[in-house]
């Protein structure tokens, strides 16, 4: 409310420099336990404060994870042979396998790349911003540009993930499975790139809160953390991501290049699920147990409140609209509710599986409206045909 | 040091345009994901696949078109064409005859199920309806009549009261395939003379019996020069009916047909690379061990034409300047193609040095 009394009257511009300071400062304000904010300030503040991601070609991400060099290999870890195995059998070729001749006009109505039903018109008509039909395709397919390029970045940061945790998982299974993934994301970075440059040719900087995300990631020299970032909060981050495009999109070549994506994450949790119950359960005090429990509620907590495609609205609206009321009417379009549901619905059971769902922490879950997503199946239960048949069914009940 | 004041980067710029590196892809050059929406036996030995795209969209197709189907099968991909027997505009459905001891068809008679999934490659082929209205006159025999009936149902829904004859040979009435399909389609255009002739009938059989040479061809089919002619069965009964067509004075221009190959034996493949120089690109490319010159061709970037990819179309076919290839059989080469030094990329490897003109 003293924000609201200080913005008004204000030029847009200068209301947008307060709102956004506010905001960057809320971020770390906002995570509840002292010892997660800490560990995430250090990317905060080049994320949000310096702004490390919105200028120069690179940024230089140091970890002080160490590689953990098997000398006997003994310990087999069969669950985790059999998803080698079966990812060696299931490597798709993104070149070969996506028909790339297929021809993609984003605009087209009959074959939208992304629907006028996904982007918040209405909301942004409550707001006094009304766009013609040609201004709501365009719109329609800056906004599929903007979320592509955030999972082309996101692609970019799972594929150093993938790879620092070779080096540094203990089983022996796990670095031969690691080794499949880190391909995997190579192949997703390559179709990602590949489909918004030759099809639709506008690729959008990365998010700030994406880059804040990625950079704790790949900064923390806890493999365990780095490991339950990525393979459990950003791939059920991806997946709810990818599940809400792959159900509005009507393109086939995107259509399809989703589907194949979808079935490598659900490998990909797999995995993460399968090593972080055996180190959860067999390694950890119950005081580290406890801190990563916090830390994955955090995050949970940022992913699900901070993806607003700023971009999109300093291209579109900035003189005409504040951000704070671009936020609001993001956070409540329908489409963002199918995110939110997607993610959670794989998220919540995979962290409940692994034991980071206490009674302590569900009641935090709970205040958040997250628990009706307990008892869900976790990926150990789940193959990629599951998930596109539950991503393919929300569809039905959401629209 | 601080973001703010710093104009804020929103886009990444592609000042160039799209990469280079990705090059224009050829249209249909990628296998189309499928799923086995349904299983129709149609007889004791022959099942029909029907098909969905996994992208929801089903292919443009032209009524006697076939698909080449990738199957996965003990860890290999195996490739085998089969006709739709689909009209123009249905969707996608392909009738296959159990081979006994066929690999592949045994696996798709055994092994797929409703939910079962595998790729396409095409559609190719050009057995197709010719432009017009004039008669049409199609001889099949067994499976034969997968491609036939695709293109007989087309063009009576295009102009029902075509004038269309149809000579189908099978071994008994038990044998035919399609047989309630082809009634009540000839029950519903009477412009359809339809002729079914059984080799081994069983006692009660009134229709057309014994087995079919040149005269009984003519006789049945008619030798109209105007009728265009589609030929579609054992290469026994497609030789008799060419040439007795050919004696009556039909040009052979109007006489289309499609001869469905044996499953190829592959010619045995060098187990050292060898190099390939595609003379009109100027480009040497290493053909790795087990690869045919079409798969090094495109593994390199070369924009090679094919279809089929089982020596079926001809459309990959290249003429070898320099060198020796190992080509599998059977395939669609004629012998004056071979007596010119043609050969087909997607079936044949380079057993040394090889310089071909493409």
């Amino acid at each position: 409310m003293m924000l609201d009394r200080m913005l008004n009257g204000l030029p847009l511009k200068a209301q947008n420099q307060i709102y956004s300071t506010f905001d960057n400062l809320n971020v770390l304000a906002s995570v509840g336990n002292l010892k997660v904010a800490a560990s995430m300030a250090p990317s905060a503040v080049r994320g949000l404060v310096l702004g490390k991601a919105r200028h120069g070609d690179a940024v230089p991400m140091v970890s002080g994870h160490a590689a953990h060099f098997d000398l006997t290999y003994q310990g087999d870890f069969p669950e985790m042979y059999e998803l080698y195995r079966r990812a060696v059998a299931n490597q798709w070729n993104g070149d070969r396998d996506l028909d790339w001749s297929t021809s993609v006009d984003p605009e087209d109505p009959d074959k939208p790349v992304m629907p006028l039903d996904y982007p918040p018109f209405e909301g942004l008509a409550a707001k006094g911003i009304r766009l013609n039909q040609k201004e709501k395709l365009r719109f329609a397919a800056d906004m599929a540009s903007w979320t592509l390029s955030q999972f082309m970045h996101g692609e970019q940061g799972a594929l150093y993930a993938a790879a620092q945790v070779t080096e540094s998982v203990q089983w022996l299974d796990g670095k031969l499975y690691g080794a499949t993934q880190v391909m995997d994301e190579g192949r997703h970075l390559e179709v990602f790139l590949r489909y918004l440059d030759t099809k639709l040719q506008k690729v959008y900087a990365v998010n700030d809160n994406l880059f804040v995300i990625l950079d704790d990631l790949l900064t923390d020299s806890r493999w365990d953390v780095k490991f339950l970032g990525m393979q459990i909060m950003v791939e059920g981050l991806a997946l709810g991501a990818f599940g809400t495009m792959y159900n509005f999109t009507r393109e086939p070549l995107l259509k399809q290049l989703l589907r194949y994506v979808i079935q490598d994450e659900a490998r990909h949790v797999h995995y993460g699920v399968l090593a972080l119950k055996a180190h959860i359960s067999q390694e950890l005090s119950e005081a580290e147990r406890r801190e990563r429990e916090d830390w994955a509620y955090e995050v949970a907590l940022l992913m699900r409140n901070r993806f607003l495609s700023h971009e999109l609205y300093y291209e579109w609206f900035e003189h005409k609209l504040s951000l704070k009321d671009w936020d609001e009417v993001v956070m409540n379009a329908p489409s963002m509710a199918a995110f939110r549901h997607l993610m959670f619905l794989r998220l919540i059971p995979n962290l409940e599986y692994i034991g980071l769902m206490s009674d302590r922490i569900k009641a935090h879950y709970d205040k958040s409206g997250l628990t009706s997503f307990l008892g869900g199946k976790n990926a150990t239960q789940l193959s990629g045909e599951d998930l596109i048949r539950d991503i393919a069914a929300y569809k039905v009940e959401a629209r | 040091m601080f973001a703010l004041g710093r104009p804020r980067r929103i886009l990444i710029p592609r000042g160039e345009g799209p990469s280079k590196r990705w090059g224009a892809a050829q249209p249909g050059q990628a296998p189309r994901p499928v799923r086995v929406a349904g299983l129709r036996r149609e007889t004791a030995d022959t099942l029909t696949l029907v098909l969905e795209p996994e992208d929801g969209v089903v292919p443009d197709f032209r009524a006697g078109q076939y698909f080449t189907h990738c199957f996965e099968i003990d860890g290999q991909v195996v490739r085998r064409a089969y006709s739709l027997c689909a009209p123009e505009g249905g969707g996608l459905a392909c009738t296959i005859k159990l081979v006994p001891g066929g690999w592949v068809s045994s696996h798709v008679h055994e092994a797929l199920q409703v939910g079962s999934r595998y790729r396409l490659l095409g559609p190719t082929g050009d057995f197709l309806l010719e432009e017009g209205s004039g008669p049409l006159r199609f001889l099949a025999g067994g499976s034969g009549i997968t491609p036939v009936i695709s293109l007989v149902e087309t063009a009576l829904a295009r102009d029902p009261r075509r004038d269309i004859r149809l000579v189908y040979a099978s071994r008994s009435e038990a044998d035919i395939i399609f047989a309630e399909r082809l009634r009540e389609l000839a029950q519903a255009h009477p412009a359809l003379r339809l002729v079914h002739v059984l080799s081994q009938p069983a006692a009660g059989w009134t229709g057309e019996r014994g087995r079919l040479d040149g005269a009984r061809i003519a006789a049945l089919l008619g030798t109209d020069a105007a009728a265009m002619f589609y030929l579609c069965g054992p290469a026994g009964l497609m030789e008799a009916a060419e040439s007795v067509l050919r004696q009556a004075g039909v040009p052979a221009a109007r006489v289309r047909h499609e001869r469905f190959l044996a499953a190829p034996r592959l010619a045995e493949r060098p187990t050292e690379p060898q190099e390939i120089l595609f003379k009109q690109s100027g480009r040497v490319v290493t053909q790795r061990p087990g690869e045919s010159i079409l798969e090094a061709g495109l593994r390199e970037g070369l924009a090679l034409p094919f279809s089929c990819m089982v020596g079926g179309c001809a459309h990959c076919k290249l003429q070898v300047l320099e060198g020796e290839v190992a080509l599998s059989e059977p395939n669609c080469l004629s012998p004056e193609e071979r007596a010119a030094g043609f050969t087909l990329a997607c079936s044949a490897c380079a057993t040394g040095p090889l310089s071909v003109a493409a």
